[in-house]
């Protein structure tokens, strides 16, 4: 038996074997990793360029500006009525019997508008939360009806049951109603007043009780209104002669890539345009557009005539049917009217603009009647207009590429791309890290070769080739982005280039890594 | 004479051991009288790995986990024939020999129980299409690198089976149910990579198919049958031996819930859209291939596959004074593998006591030297460990690792009073 023991043991012992950890090797791998054909279009979104009828392109940014305050008239503060409706007896109890009516009430309720007075409202959200408490012995109907709040015509009517209370404690019935297309008619009994809506109550014994009902005097009902989130979609009154301030700036540093260094702004435009489509008289007045270069530490004022004096907006006309003509007020302002050059020379990274606009300065003069559409409130907006013409002797763009590279089994340590370009300048590319460490420098893309009319007729082709070290290959993963600084230099300065939509660089970027192959 | 003999024997034959013979100890010990062991209950077990391109450098860490080192790596493929080959195995087998006094009315006629579990993987590779998995593409710009040749096929198995022997000369066969674990096979039709002289194409004909069984299934994807065989004669007065050896005839039907899929696929890279990059995306961290073509089928089947069967001979003489010479040959029934041929010198004492010495060359591997000690006590039990490639446990450049042990109890039956 022991020999058998031992047998099994040495066979245990002697079979016994087991991998603990994975199998890896270093590849080198020559791989393309990006290709295209990159036009101004890809470089500048649609948004901040165009192509103009010559074909010449035009950096454009376009910025509205978020309706001048006017927002603020589209929401309806959240408004309670609360209102307490007794039995006109006094004693009992007094037996009534079923579908007897025991209170009736006309009412006129004043609602707050934000300090705005209106005769009639249209909504398009909101919720009207109600609530009954019923201080009877005796089953109820309760008919509450909300004149002044229709839908189609017809007037919100809430009709509840309560139960008998218990031991003084009230019965509670609670609903909600939309308020989504709902017309409220705040004109009041004489259709001339603001704010005041109209409805009735009639509470009456259950019609579906069985006997007589015990009802005692003073007994009461109490119903609770909320409006909750109401929003505007069209509101008709007297806006009052509130002044909106607005304060927007415009960043012009991040998609716009405006480039760095001197453009030849000669034919640069700027205009600020309003549409003034609300019912009421305004006066408008711009205090302040002001270009500011962070880097530099300068602002520049835009200066043009009567830019800054105060301008009066005739109301808008209701057309029925939810259209509206509005009239536009327009600045244009270019290098013949105004310091533009000045201004945009000073190569600004956001623009500041500042106004106010002050509504009904003559008061009440449409008689209750202003108005206006949730849809179709006054807009501003700011065109900046810059054709792309320009001589240089170095101008600097500069981008930020993300390299995002989260594994640790690729290292990079050469880059080729080679490139063919048709630009009419000729560029010398820097790449650094984001800490300012120099990856490559002095990276040459002749200009294409253009005729004396400054067209194209011979690509520029060259190959860049970069070795990166393992270093640089960490502090860009670190980073997780390079920067690439372009400085553009224009043939036969000053003689100005124009740049097109025909304009183009194929590139091909082309990696040498080390790639750690893994097997498990 | 006999001596000069021996001793050119040990110097020039080739040899390697076939697994699962019966050594040459039980047949110089060979019962003639069929009638000493209630029964014999041997315990074996074996690895190989072996090729003939691929040394210990690189298989050390494919087997036990590391880093290869790219020099390593790069004097493999340097060294490499046209076509690389490369096995490994492991397995344990387990026979009981019974001790019936007789079978079917014959004293020498036995049954034996074989218990076995094995895997194996091997894997055929040209040198271009090994250097570009293992050190890149960079040495192949421009070029167009084939590996319509490459397959790989792995399997994990159980058996157990019943079977017939002479107790004389352990001459016997047995048929054994086989349990199919797990099964890989891959195949490659005409494909290649190829690589632009820019480096800005690369393009992947994809060519081939992959069985694999089921991963999900608890237990056995696959049942089928195996038939092993040994022929011992005796000669010289049962001083020599001839012995044939056949092993893992047969196949395993695997389930259903195995799938085939096949590819013919053509993929071009050319790196991402940069059009899409400036927009929305970083340069390593997306991108889109150009599918030429892409043709992927995947389907659940069900599949006859065969084992790996192989069959050796062995020729063994014993002289004067417990010398003794064999050699012999064991073909694996593969494509591209050659035979392997094997020699080698065996010394025996009185005590029990043997050790051998061989050489071979072929198979998965290249040449070979191989040692092997044996204790052999007719009262009690059987004890060997060896290995047919002896320098590959100190040499890390050599290209096989091979070792056995082999453990056997010996019941003799009581003698009649």
């Amino acid at each position: 038996m022991r020999r058998i023991g031992l047998f099994l043991f040495l066979s245990v012992l002697l079979f016994s074997c087991k991998k603990e950890d994975h199998t890896s090797w270093t590849t080198s791998w020559a791989a393309p990793v990006a290709h295209g054909r990159i036009t101004l279009e890809d470089l500048i979104p649609s948004e901040y360029g165009y192509t103009d009828a010559n074909g010449l392109w035009h950096l454009r940014i376009q910025k509205e500006l978020s309706a001048l305050g006017f927002d603020t008239l589209l929401s309806l503060p959240d408004t309670t009525i609360s209102r307490k409706f007794v039995v006109p007896l006094t004693g009992g109890p007094f037996n009534v019997p079923p579908n007897a009516n025991i209170i009736t009430s006309n009412e006129v309720t004043e609602i707050n508008m934000n300090g705005v007075g209106l005769r009639e409202v249209y909504l398009k959200g909101g919720t009207l939360m109600y609530e009954v408490k019923s201080y009877v012995g005796a089953s109820l109907q309760c008919i509450y009806t909300i004149d002044g709040l229709t839908y189609n015509g017809d007037p919100v009517v809430l009709n509840i049951d309560t139960q008998p209370e218990l031991a003084f404690t009230p019965d509670v019935q609670t609903g909600t109603v939309s308020l989504v297309g709902m017309h409220m008619d705040l004109s009041g009994t004489s259709g001339l007043d603001y704010n005041k809506l109209i409805s009735h109550i009639v509470v009456k014994t259950s019609p579906d009780a069985t006997g007589t009902q015990p009802i005692y005097g003073q007994d009461s009902i109490r119903i609770n209104l909320s409006f909750v989130d109401p929003v505007v979609d069209y509101a008709r009154g007297y806006f009052g002669n509130e002044t909106y301030e607005f304060n927007e700036q415009i960043d012009l540093s991040g998609a716009a890539h405006l480039p760095q260094g001197s453009l030849d702004l000669s034919s640069a435009e700027f205009d600020v345009d309003i549409h003034h489509t609300i019912g009421v008289d305004a006066k408008m007045q711009w205090t302040n557009l002001q270009a500011s270069n962070t880097a530099a530490n300068t602002f520049v004022g835009m200066m043009s005539g009567d830019l800054y004096l105060p301008k009066m907006m005739t109301r808008a006309l209701d057309l029925g049917s939810g259209e509206v003509w509005g009239a536009h007020y327009q600045n244009q302002l270019n290098e013949s009217n105004s310091n533009i050059t000045q201004f945009l020379g000073s190569l600004p990274d956001y623009l500041v603009i500042q106004g106010d606009l002050q509504i009904n300065p003559l008061g009440n003069v449409s008689d209750g009647n202003d108005f206006f559409y949730g849809d179709h409130l006054t807009k501003a907006t700011v065109n900046l207009d810059i054709p792309l013409r320009f001589a240089t002797s170095g101008l600097n763009f500069t981008d930020t590429l993300a390299v995002s590279v989260t594994t640790d089994q690729v290292q990079v340590n050469a880059l080729t791309v080679p490139i063919t370009s048709t630009f009419p300048v000729e560029m010398t590319l820097q790449l650094l890290t984001e800490g300012g460490d120099v990856i490559a420098s002095n990276l040459v893309i002749p200009a294409a070769t253009v005729d004396a009319n400054g067209d194209v007729i011979q690509a520029a082709e060259t190959v860049l080739h970069l070795n990166l070290t393992n270093d640089q290959w960490q502090s860009i993963k670190q980073a997780h982005r390079l920067i690439l600084q372009a400085n553009v230099l224009t043939p036969n300065y000053p003689t100005p280039i124009y740049f097109t939509a025909a304009n183009y660089i194929d590139v091909k970027i082309i990696v040498g890594a080390d790639i750690t192959a893994t097997l498990h | 004479m006999k001596r000069i003999l021996f001793l050119l024997s040990f110097l020039c034959t080739l040899s390697a051991a076939a697994q699962n013979q019966v050594p040459v100890l039980w047949l110089l010990n060979s019962d003639t009288t069929a009638s000493r062991y209630a029964g014999i209950l041997d315990v074996q077990a074996n690895f190989n790995i072996g090729s003939n391109f691929l040394d210990r450098t690189v298989m050390d860490p494919m087997l036990f986990g590391g880093t290869i080192e790219r020099a390593d790596l790069e004097r493999v493929v340097s060294k490499m024939p046209s076509y690389g080959k490369g096995r490994g195995e492991f397995g344990i087998t387990a026979n009981y020999y019974g001790g019936l006094d007789s079978l079917f009315g014959r004293k020498d006629w036995g049954l034996y129980l074989h218990g076995e579990a094995w895997s194996e993987a091997d894997l055929g590779i040209n040198k271009d299409a090994f250097a570009l998995a293992s050190l890149g593409n960079v040495n192949y710009v421009g070029q167009r690198v084939d590996f319509s040749s490459t397959n790989y096929h792995s399997q994990s198995l159980r058996a157990l089976g019943v079977g017939w022997y002479n107790k004389k000369t352990y001459t016997g066969v047995s048929l054994s149910m086989v349990s199919g674990m797990n099964y890989r096979e891959f195949s490659s039709g005409s494909s290649s990579f190829y690589t632009s002289l820019m480096a800005d194409t690369l393009e992947l004909v994809y060519r081939g198919t992959y069985y694999a069984s089921s991963n999900k299934q608890v237990g056995a994807n696959g049942v089928g049958f195996s038939l092993d065989a040994q022929y011992n004669v005796p000669f010289a007065k049962d001083k020599g031996w001839f012995s044939v050896n056949l092993r893992h005839l047969g196949a395993v039907a695997w389930n259903g819930q195995s799938t085939m899929t096949q590819f013919d696929s053509t993929l071009t890279w050319t790196g991402v859209n940069l059009n899409h990059l400036l927009q929305t995306d970083s340069i390593l961290n997306g991108g889109s291939l150009n599918t030429d073509s892409l043709s992927l089928h995947k389907h659940y089947q069900s599949s006859w596959k065969p084992l790996s069967p192989s069959v050796s001979f062995r020729l063994f003489r014993e002289y004067n004074a417990g010398k003794s010479i064999y050699y012999g040959i064991q073909y694996w029934i593969y494509d591209n593998v050659i035979p392997q041929l094997h020699a080698g010198a065996m010394k025996r004492w009185e005590n029990g006591w043997a050790i051998s010495s061989q050489v071979g060359y072929g198979g998965f591997g290249k040449l070979k030297w191989g040692m092997e000690v044996q204790y052999f006590n007719p009262n009690g039990f059987y004890f060997s460990v060896g290995t047919t490639q002896l320098p590959g446990y100190f040499f890390t450049h050599t290209h096989e690792v091979q070792g056995q042990v082999r453990l056997t109890y010996l019941i003799n039956k009581r003698k009649k009073e």
